[in-house]
């Protein structure tokens, strides 16, 4: 398989084949960064789409001693914020709650459902919840990242990503969808 | 507590194989990427195809508000043709070739001059000057009927009373001004009345 730079080389001098290539490479792992960001399917496609515009328009920007795929996941969830820009305001509003920080429940549930399961759940979550677990429990970033990238105070991202456990908690001891996967 | 040092309550190798989750996204995203994508390669003119309706209307946020600004763009420029103020009207008023110094100028708005009373619409007045001239500012396109007013304090009143543009008694009978073939000057001579 041709390396990755030598394809982004042909992408910047507007090869198509290699463009479609470049997508092929990644259009999957980036859908399904695209569809944990997203509320739904649809929304996810519109993040790929304008996901890949933004990487073909800014691939002469890609340093080429970087690691390539992690340009790559940066825009793309750059490109969910900003879709969901939106959504996101409310985020502000919400004041923290301090009993949602001294929760010290494990979500270790989750880690033994499916990965569709855990997609569908997490997709069940509100924008804000979605977003920030997300990024802090997937990503690994720090809420004072998050607080950057969503500018939103840190409190607010440790609300809500307490919120979004507290709705995960929820949903798997809801009766019928269970407390593991044995249960589903 | 959640710190962001510790993600202890949700241990990241857990999620590490979720992190790499892969779903295949189905054909029609690449068709719109490509559609986006090709009018800005060489050798691929400008066409219209589904594909391109395809991708500016999905996302939805990229037709809508372009199309809204453009629609409102069409509209302001509609109103800003139709009923911009852009024009000047005018002229001078006399009595037998005599500056006529008291008077008013009265400017109606004429839509259909065969329904009068439906139709033509006070636009605005001024007085005139000490040599008889006078001057409408700012007005819309359209037509319009100018009649002069005698003071009662002239001179010339009663036997002149009023006249309309250019100098008729009667408004049916007075000289429509259109702002599309507009004067440098608009001369209304008012007439004796002599049928009282």
């Amino acid at each position: 398989m041709e390396a990755d730079k030598q394809l982004i080389e042909r992408c910047l001098r507007h090869d198509q084949e290699a463009q479609e290539e470049l997508y092929g490479r990644y259009a999957a792992r980036m859908y399904g960064i695209c569809l944990r960001y997203a509320g739904n399917a649809l929304e996810a496609q519109d993040i790929l789409q304008e996901g890949f515009i933004r990487v073909f328009q800014r691939l002469n920007q890609f340093r080429r001693q970087g690691i390539f795929e992690r340009w790559l996941r940066k825009i793309f969830i750059n490109t969910a914020i900003t879709l969901a820009n939106r959504e996101l305001k409310f985020l502000n509003k919400e004041p923290l709650d301090p009993a949602f920080l001294s929760d010290e429940d494990e979500l270790s549930g989750l880690s033994r459902l499916c990965q569709q399961e855990l997609l569908e759940l997490i997709q069940r979550l509100p924008a804000g919840y979605r977003m920030v677990f997300n990024l802090y429990v997937i990503e690994g970033y720090s809420h004072r990242e998050i607080g950057t990238m969503l500018k939103i105070s840190t409190n607010t991202s440790k609300s809500q990503l307490a919120g979004a456990k507290r709705t995960l908690r929820a949903q798997l001891t809801k009766p019928g969808n269970g407390n593991g996967r044995e249960q589903f | 507590m959640a710190t962001e040092e510790n993600n202890s309550d949700i241990p990241h190798n857990d999620w590490e194989q979720f992190r790499d989750f892969e779903a295949e996204p189905p054909p029609q995203v690449w068709q719109a990427i490509r559609a986006r994508l090709g009018d800005g390669l060489p050798g691929l003119g400008w066409r219209f195809t589904p594909d391109h309706l395809a991708a500016w209307i999905r996302p939805r946020y990229r037709l809508y508000p372009a199309l809204t600004a453009l629609g409102l763009a069409l509209i302001a420029l509609f109103i800003w043709m139709s009923v911009w103020p852009a024009h000047q009207i005018r002229g001078t008023a006399c009595v037998n070739q005599d500056a006529l110094a008291r008077g008013t100028a009265y400017l109606f708005r004429v839509h259909d001059r065969h329904v009068p009373f439906d139709s033509v619409l006070f636009y605005g007045k001024t007085e005139l000057d000490s040599s008889g001239r006078f001057e409408f500012r700012n007005i819309p396109t359209g037509s319009y009927l100018l009649r002069i007013q005698v003071h009662p304090e002239s001179p010339y009143y009663p036997a002149h009373h009023h006249a309309y543009y250019r100098d008729q008694l009667h408004w049916n009978r007075a000289t429509l001004i259109r702002t599309d073939q507009l004067k440098d000057s608009y001369p209304v001579s008012v007439p004796e009345i002599t049928e009282k």
